[in-house]
């Protein structure tokens, strides 16, 4: 069993391009990471170095210290599902699955067909004529069903209403009880997604801007709402993240931890507190590198 | 042989043949219906395999070219190493070779049998010689292939290594067509000839090296292949 995934100061080059600089991320098996960031920031040539698409530059990768990339037993350990066009794939669902089950002998057929009838897709029907969401679905069963040990899904959720992916993250969180492996996932839907994630690591610029726990990142800021004068002399001072208004209320979003004596006057001054939402902190943390960088 | 390779080998082969079983009836039919109404002495007498030696090489290009594109990134993504796609690929070329070689070869055969086509190769007068000449062609359809499969992966890689990946196949396909004397009784190169054993000796060697040199080039082209996501 595969325990760890360690990315220790990789960098990767294209061309005279540095995609990412400098990677240090550890992922542990029975544990669900986020891996977000916005548009260009490197996710997907990570989780590409990860699946041994591209070579590292510089720096390793390996999974419980033995380098992975080119490695046949080691490779076959780690599955990338990703948005792929099937308008030109004349195989059914169940054909791929059957080619899987060749390569991947962990792969649980009669799990990934129950999968399909789950997403509401018909395993028999060539993939050139599904519908989008139909051949995300199609990737997320064959992600879920293989058993890796490492299992990536790169935005696989695209194209899928909202009823498949409420589906999708009930198997993720049903696929993680039932066998310990690692889970990646990479998406733009934050919002939806977060309550799914162990761990989040936070991409911005080819760089890792955090890894931590989902909780004690959403400590890292608190919401304090009230009266605006209030709020207003409470939160002068502290690190901003956001100011809201809605009529006489304001809602101040705080990147920083509360003291003690800061609940107290929270208290006094009656006002609410509530934590951040990951979505929120996402963004500002990410918009508060590029306002240093302009 | 790994089970990987052996499983990788077996599922490229059976697609190439799958192809292969389009491309032959098809080929098949333009012979039949040029051998029907043309009334040209020099068509009529060639028989299937005859013609089939030469057009195989064009589809083993072609296959060739279609290799990368076509399995890389389902190789890669189903675990395999570059190194099991290579050495795959390389054999699936080679059993795809001797499939459409022995079949082409089958057809000829029963269409020997009608009155409207021919049954020799004309270039030759048989026995050894006619050994010779398909043994050639057999290495020469293996050549196109990998020299495909080397312009493929160049330009998976990107315009300028692709390009320069056909410039160095002209100049080996060139020069092995030169070498060996394909046409009736002429002879490439004045030291190699059918007439001699060294000089078909001397034919297959260079042959052998310039197989060697793609597969050596090949080799270097994919080991560190990045798989681009589309």
């Amino acid at each position: 069993m595969s325990k760890t995934l360690q990315l220790d100061k990789v960098s990767l080059n294209i061309k005279k391009d540095r995609i990412l600089e400098d990677i240090t991320i550890k992922m542990e098996t029975g544990k669900v990471y986020g891996l977000i960031g916005r548009n260009g920031a490197g996710k997907t040539s990570i989780l590409s170095l990860i699946a041994s698409f591209r070579k590292p530059s510089s720096g390793t990768l390996a999974i419980d210290g033995v380098d992975l990339y080119e490695n046949a037993d080691l490779m076959d350990k780690v599955d990338f599902l990703y948005e792929v066009d099937y308008s030109d794939e004349y195989d059914s669902p169940r054909k791929m699955f059957e080619m899987t089950k060749r390569y991947k002998e962990g792969f649980d057929m009669d799990y990934a067909l129950e999968l399909m009838e789950g997403f509401g897709a018909d395993a028999d029907k060539p993939l050139h004529k599904m519908s989008k969401g139909q051949q995300a679905a199609t990737n997320a069963s064959i992600g879920l069903a293989s058993n890796s040990p490492i299992t990536i899904f790169d935005e696989v959720t695209n194209g899928m209403d909202a009823p498949s992916r409420e589906y999708f993250y009930k198997q993720v969180l049903a696929a993680r009880e039932k066998m310990t492996r690692i889970f990646i996932l990479s998406t733009h839907i934050v919002s939806e997604m977060d309550y799914l994630f162990d761990e989040v690591i936070m991409i911005h610029q080819g760089r890792v801007k955090l890894q931590e726990p989902l909780d004690v990142l959403l400590e890292r800021g608190f919401r304090v709402s009230g009266p605006e004068e209030k709020v207003a002399q409470f939160t002068d001072g502290m690190d901003l993240l956001s100011t809201e208004r809605l009529g006489p209320i304001r809602s101040d979003m705080v990147l920083g931890r509360l003291s003690e004596e800061q609940l107290k006057e929270i208290d006094r001054l009656y006002l609410d507190i509530s934590t951040v939402k990951l979505q929120d902190l996402f963004i500002r943390l990410t918009e508060e590198k590029e306002e240093e960088r302009g | 042989m790994s089970r990987k390779l052996r499983l990788a080998t077996m599922d490229y082969t059976k697609e190439f043949i799958r192809w292969s079983l389009w491309y032959i009836p098809i080929f098949a039919l333009v012979y039949i219906v040029l051998n029907v109404f043309l009334r040209e002495p020099e068509l009529n007498e060639m028989s299937f395999f005859s013609m089939a030696l030469s057009a195989n090489r064009i589809y083993m290009l072609v296959l060739g070219i279609l290799a990368v594109y076509t399995f890389l990134e389902w190789s890669v993504n189903l675990g395999l190493t570059r190194k099991i796609f290579f050495h795959a690929m390389t054999t699936a070329g080679i059993l795809t070779t001797l499939f459409i070689t022995a079949a082409t070869a089958a057809v000829s055969f029963l269409l020997g049998f009608m009155p409207w086509f021919g049954t020799g190769i004309p270039e030759v007068s048989g026995g050894v010689e006619t050994l010779v000449y398909v043994g050639g062609y057999l290495l020469s359809t293996l050549l196109y292939f990998l020299g495909g499969f080397l312009i493929s992966a160049g330009f998976y890689r990107g315009f300028v290594p692709g390009m320069t990946m056909v410039l160095l196949n002209i100049v080996i396909m060139m020069g092995t067509d030169i070498i060996w004397p394909r046409e009736s009784g002429t002879i490439g190169l004045e030291a190699l000839s059918f007439d001699t054993s060294t000089g078909v000796a001397m034919m297959v060697l260079i042959t052998i090296v310039c197989l060697a040199l793609i597969y050596a080039i090949l080799r270097y082209m994919i080991r560190d292949i990045a798989v681009k996501i589309k």
